[in-house]
């Protein structure tokens, strides 16, 4: 077993370190946190470094790079910036894109990207009734007599609905009853009539806007749909498995932030005479951040190297999730636990960690459903 | 045209730790580009590709250590074409005038070049002096605190932003010119550059010549913090400020 | 012993003359250009005329040549980037090296920083001594001498560099360098108008406006020859007040030598808070106009 990172990877770190020093100075954060979003610099800035290529195939200007290497960027990513930021999360649809749309919306893609440094979509996938449960989806696009189809239903948690330009859609295909399992992907441009949208509001993650966006009898043609028709959402669940183990890397990322910060308050903030950390309550407390910090970490590195070895991730990804974003959760619960009264203000930056970190245990699938995917796996792995 | 870059490997000064006798301790500090000869490079480099074809070549000396992968590839992944390098403790801790001989040892091995480029100022000792004494080693002209270079025929242009003038001066080349920091910010090195960087050319030579310091080393300790009153009061409790400003009205 | 003095500016020669004298017994002031040269400091005054077009900094050749003629054991040099050129090349010729921004003497044994603070570096010349000295070191010694004045024959050098254009740089007007006074502001300034409130405190308390590297550097909301710490001014004056900067090393010394050190800031935690005789923990935007009120 090899820990060692290479020469590239630490230098990649090095590079994401002085990009987020450069740009996510305390200033612009406050900002983001207040107005919801990142400035545009931020983005073009990630674009030049090449950093939002990553994993994009080369064929379009993308840079190759294996799983554990795009997770310690995306760890770096937050640990440095100490925000939950969009930038990686801009990938997701992306990567969506590449792999299963056409030719000419991965060129569409491509180009949008590298003249904003925005990602061209959004991703479309929940409905208020209709979560991880999604088999009561009840989105649908149905076949017109002109050849074209009409889709309909609402969609919610659409992470920069608003502000991206186009939207992926999951819909099913003719019949939103339970029963039916097909459903399609649909690429769809935001002006196209029928669309509309109604921003929600966040208590964590606030730069991170998201919305619901509602389909009414919107048409879409054939060109639109991405990928085989009725597979739509098994394409999706291929990437979960990636996209739970991104989130855990996020999540690692900021709860390291986290444990930074309350150590070294702890060394500074003199209680009964000398600086808590000689308190064996805040050893303690200090002791189990850095075990789930560690933990976390190392089952977020052997699911991506898995990975990347091609095997097989469906157990690990969704134990990863549950226990690696409820453990990060935890550190910075921690972690505001040493703050105490301090950190439940806005002049530290922990408060607001906290409540990012909360979110991300159920973006992504929840903390409970990760439990049922990964339960009956576990059921049938010692069955014999 | 040919343009040579020098810069300097130090430890990263975040890591030195002061030991209980006030001395310093670099075990824990790993190596580092002298912050502002990153500035250089991106000068060296930006002027590279405002001139097609061409090249440019880093260079440096220092001890043995320096001779590292991930340190050559690092300044290799910041538009640098090639490296020079000359990792032998005979060139360790050299002064300024040292430095440059050993620095003019090795520009001896790139061959014809048309412009030196260095930093404002290594981190450790900032004596804004190796450009000078390089120079005087190469019998080339040499200008300090440029902001803006351009090339012209057979000569640079150079905008030096001086403490009480900005200068614009015609310098011939072949010349060694050192940039302040403002003349370019350093690019951040995406994964498409620093993958890059392993498959340049990187020549790493030891030191022919023995440099000799003209300057003695007599110590060097963390200074000691001045004795404060440190008293220190929020702005509000009552009569903070009032307390503050008479504590001012007193100093003066 | 004789000792050379490089200076471009007149208080920088009077100081340093003054300095020179207590390591010298003959003072040799090199004037480069049109330098007022200050009355009675030295011995002897080396004038340089530049011809049309030529720079200051290739000066240095004939610099050189008086060098070898006088041959001093010590040369004092004010450390801007043209002096930096001139003695630097002198230096080589002589086969030293400068002691750079020098900030104490003790004997032959000269103090300048290393790494920025990190370390103070004790430094003995092995031949003959140039020192790199800012202003300020000197301050305690008085110039003295009849200043024989001498035009020195230019020596031209090799390949020359051509004075294109000189524009004069503007100034703030206060030399933070001579002011008793020094308020300092730095990132804790959120916006340039803000500014304001520190140049109204500096009315009150009679002092010049500084700043710390962010508030020049990128930002640009104030002149970079008001930056105070590494590679910027390192000031001692009676009072300084630091709004809003938090008291990294690269600052303080800068301004560590000052008398008293007041410090404002909200992070309670800040370095500077462990650096300063008067500390406020408050936001300068509330801060500021109160102290301004009752000053």
């Amino acid at each position: 077993m090899d820990f060692a990172l290479t020469d590239e990877q630490e230098l990649l770190l090095e590079s994401v370190r002085e990009f987020c020093d450069r740009y996510f100075t305390d200033d612009v954060v406050k900002e983001m946190y207040e107005n919801g979003g990142m400035p545009d610099e931020i983005a073009a800035a990630y674009r030049d470094a090449g950093f939002g290529l990553m994993g994009i195939p080369e064929e379009y200007g993308g840079i190759p790079a294996d799983k554990v290497t795009l997770g310690l960027m995306i760890e770096e990513l937050y640990h440095s910036a100490g925000c939950m930021h969009i930038l990686y999360q801009n990938s997701l649809s992306m990567f969506d894109i590449m792999e299963f749309g056409t030719e000419e919306q991965k060129q569409q893609a491509v180009d949008h990207y590298m003249e904003t440094g925005w990602p061209i979509a959004s991703l479309s996938i929940s409905e208020p009734g209709a979560g991880s449960d999604n088999g009561s989806m009840t989105c649908v696009a149905k076949k017109q007599a002109d050849g074209t189809y009409k889709l309909s239903g609402q969609k919610t948690w659409v992470t920069m609905g608003e502000k991206l330009p186009y939207t992926i859609v999951v819909a099913k295909d003719e019949d939103p009853s339970r029963e039916n399992r097909n459903m399609s992907l649909w690429y769809i441009p935001m002006d196209t009539p029928g669309v509309s949208t109604a921003s929600l509001h966040k208590i964590g993650q606030q730069c991170i806007p998201f919305c619901e966006v509602y389909f009414d009898d919107v048409v879409v043609t054939e060109e639109q749909r991405m990928g085989k028709p009725g597979e739509g959402f098994m394409m999706l669940m291929k990437n979960f498995e990636v996209e739970r183990s991104f989130i855990v890397a996020e999540q690692v990322g900021l709860a390291q932030a986290a444990l930074e910060d309350a150590a070294k308050y702890a060394n500074q903030r003199i209680a009964f005479g000398k600086p808590i950390t000689k308190l064996q309550m805040i050893q303690e407390k200090l002791c189990d951040m850095e075990i789930k910090v560690q933990n976390t970490r190392n089952m977020l590195y052997k699911t991506l190297w898995k990975l990347d070895n091609g095997e097989s991730v469906q157990l690990d990804s969704a134990m990863l999730k549950r226990y690696g974003c409820s453990e990060c959760f935890q550190v910075a619960d921690m972690a505001l636990s040493i703050y105490a009264g301090l950190g439940y203000t806005t002049e530290v930056r922990i408060g607001r960690i906290w409540a990012d970190l909360r979110g991300n245990m159920f973006g992504g699938g929840t903390h409970e459903v990760m439990a049922y995917i990964a339960g009956r796996q576990v059921a049938k792995k010692y069955a014999n | 045209m040919k343009i040579v870059v020098s810069f300097k490997v130090v430890p990263d000064d975040q890591d030195i730790q002061v030991s209980g006798d006030g001395s310093l301790d670099y075990a824990k500090a790993h190596q580092i580009v002298s912050t502002y000869d990153l500035n250089a490079m991106e000068a060296a480099a930006q002027l590279a590709a405002a001139n097609e074809g061409s090249e440019v070549v880093g260079i440096t000396v220092g001890g043995k250590k320096i001779d590292d992968s991930k340190t050559k590839k690092n300044v290799l992944a910041r538009g640098i074409d090639q490296l020079y390098m000359t990792a032998d403790d005979a060139c360790a801790d050299l002064d300024a005038g040292a430095t440059a001989a050993a620095l003019a040892e090795l520009v001896a091995k790139v061959g014809e070049y048309d412009l030196i480029i260095c930093g404002d100022g290594s981190a450790d000792n900032y004596a804004q002096q190796v450009d000078v004494q390089l120079a005087a080693k190469l019998g080339l002209p040499v200008v300090n605190g440029a902001t803006k270079i351009e090339a012209g025929d057979g000569v640079v242009t150079v905008v030096r932003t001086l403490e009480d003038v900005v200068e614009t001066v015609e310098v011939p080349l072949p010349a060694v010119v050192s940039v302040a920091p403002d003349v370019a910010l350093p690019r951040i090195p995406g994964m498409k550059d620093i993958l890059a960087a392993g498959k340049k050319p990187m020549n790493v030579f030891a030191a022919e010549g023995t440099f000799a310091n003209s300057i003695e080393v007599v110590d060097c300790k963390a200074p000691k913090q001045a004795d404060r009153k440190l008293e220190i009061i929020d702005a509000a409790d009552d009569g903070a400020i009032e307390k503050f400003a008479a504590a001012i009205k007193a100093a003066l | 012993m004789k000792a050379f003095v490089l200076a471009e500016h007149s208080d920088a020669a009077q100081e340093l003359c003054a300095g020179a004298r207590t390591m010298a017994d003959e003072v040799v002031l090199v004037a480069i250009a049109d330098m007022e040269v200050p009355a009675a400091v030295a011995d002897k005054v080396l004038h340089v005329a530049l011809p049309e077009g030529a720079v200051v900094d290739d000066a240095a050749d004939t610099v050189i040549a008086a060098f070898d003629a006088e041959q001093p054991g010590v040369v004092l040099v004010e450390p801007t980037r043209h002096m930096k050129v001139v003695a630097g090349k002198v230096a080589a010729h002589a086969g030293a090296s400068i002691i750079p921004d020098v900030i104490e003497f003790d004997g032959d044994v000269a103090t300048d920083m290393y790494f920025g603070g990190v370390g103070m570096k004790k430094q003995k010349a092995t031949g003959v001594a140039f020192y790199g000295v800012g202003a300020g070191v000197f301050a305690e010694a008085a110039a003295s001498g009849a200043n024989a004045t001498e035009e020195l024959a230019w020596v031209a050098p090799a390949k020359a560099i051509k004075l294109v254009s000189s524009v004069p740089v503007e100034k703030s007007g206060v030399d933070l360098n001579k002011a008793d006074v020094v308020v300092a502001a730095g990132r804790g300034f959120g916006a340039e108008e803000d500014l304001q409130m520190a140049r109204d405190l500096c009315d009150k308390v009679g002092g010049g406006l500084g700043c710390s590297r962010p508030l020049t550097e990128g930002v640009n909301w104030l002149p970079t020859e008001v930056y105070v710490g590494v590679s910027g001014l390192m000031l001692s004056p009676k009072v300084y007040i630091a709004a809003g900067i938090s008291g990294q090393m690269q600052h303080m010394v800068g301004c560590n030598r000052a008398t008293t050190l007041f410090a404002i800031n909200k992070d309670k935690n800040a370095p500077i808070f462990k650096q300063c005789d008067y500390g406020l923990v408050g936001d300068i935007k509330t801060v500021l106009p109160a102290l301004v009120a009752v000053l």
